[in-house]
């Protein structure tokens, strides 16, 4: 059966936040950095990996 | 009053949690005496530490506290009975060191930075070294190593360093026997034969660094690899529930979400400082003579009195 209108549930429009610019610089580099630290991670993981291989 | 972001050594002392026994998961508690096995402690111990003494003078830490070796020679070749002679001429064994003193080396292989008694390593290297010893305490994954639960007589955990072996003539089989004080179970003597297949049946093979390759190059093929299927890395759960949560077909793209959540963090975070902030200005801006005191200030005065708010508020 065909479903009305009525009972689709309407997805409620989100309310964009506000960030201050000053807040989202920071968020931009605090993105950066957790990108970047993940990045760093995978070659230390690599080099730990070598240096414990009889682990 | 500006939190302590060191906490003092009592309260990180109060983190450490007592270790409790691991399970002696490995055991066989059906101790047969009349023969041995792959797999079988042995202690070091009367005529087979004579021996030890004799033909490995070499080997130090012998005498002193108690040592113990793992049969390695597979259990095919160990069964003797009147009517059967060994099939082999001599039996490997090999030592057993404490699991402190073999996690220890293990630590001293990494370098770390060691001040005041104490190893620091980042936190990768960190979690690296305790996937690594999950992985040892649980047998899985072995590749040289035998992990060996406490289990009188052992009085700690132990490693079975199999590339660390030592051979007998067969002639010592009951002088061996004698010092038997443990037994594996039948799957954990075969997985120490699996170990020691793996050990001395690897083939060897050029890796990607021989053609040039290193790290850096291999993490940014993987980076292109799974960029391209889509994948998208995030912090920790509470960003993917974020997403979810503020994700529409139309909406904003995911990684203006990500940013956004860093922000709703950073955001919650000031919180508390903006509040003590308010609270400050509102005392000062109530405090006339202050305001007088201030105005009449020449501007490093006023940038110190600036700061020395800031800082109070936990800025």
């Amino acid at each position: 059966m065909k479903k009305s209108n009525a009972d689709k549930v309407a997805k409620p429009v989100r309310e964009k936040p506000v960030f201050s610019k000053v807040i989202r610089e920071i968020a931009r580099r605090e993105l950066k950095a957790f990108e970047s630290q993940s990045d760093e991670g995978f070659l230390t993981r690599a080099e730990i990996d070598r240096r414990l291989s009889s682990l | 009053m500006i939190a302590d972001i060191f906490e003092p050594e009592a309260v990180l002392s109060n983190k450490i949690i007592q270790n409790a026994n691991l399970p002696a998961y490995v055991y066989d508690k059906k101790f047969l005496k009349d023969s041995l096995f792959q797999g079988d402690i042995l202690r070091v111990s009367g005529v087979f530490q004579d021996y030890f003494l004799k033909f490995y003078p070499e080997v130090t830490n012998i005498e002193g506290e108690e040592k113990y070796v793992m049969v390695l020679t597979q259990s095919c070749d160990l069964v003797k009975s009147h009517k059967r002679k060994l099939k082999v001429s001599h039996i490997n064994v090999c030592l057993i060191r404490t699991l402190k003193n073999f996690i220890h080396s293990l630590i001293s292989e990494i370098k770390p930075l060691s001040l005041g008694g104490k190893n620091l390593l980042e936190e990768e290297v960190n979690d690296r070294i305790k996937d690594k010893i999950r992985k040892l305490l649980g047998n899985s994954d072995q590749k040289v190593n035998f992990f060996l639960p406490k289990e009188l007589p052992f009085e700690e955990d132990m490693v079975a360093l199999i590339p660390l072996s030592f051979s007998f003539r067969a002639d010592h089989y009951d002088v061996l026997l004698q010092n038997k004080v443990l037994t594996l179970m039948p799957e954990f003597r075969a997985k120490v034969g699996y170990i020691i297949s793996e050990l001395y049946g690897r083939v060897g093979t050029p890796d990607l660094s021989d053609s040039g390759w290193d790290d850096k190059q291999v993490r940014n093929y993987i980076n292109g690899l799974l960029h391209d299927l889509n994948l998208v890395q995030v912090p920790n759960k509470q960003f993917l529930q974020y997403i979810q949560k503020n994700w529409s077909d139309n909406g904003v793209p995911i990684n203006n979400l990500i940013e956004e959540c860093f922000a709703e963090n950073f955001k919650e975070d000031l919180k508390g400082i903006k509040q003590a902030l308010k609270t400050r200005l509102t005392r000062l801006f109530e405090d006339k003579e202050k305001i007088d005191l201030l105005q009449g200030m020449d501007k490093r005065s006023l940038s110190k009195e600036i700061v020395n708010i800031l800082d109070e508020s936990g800025f």
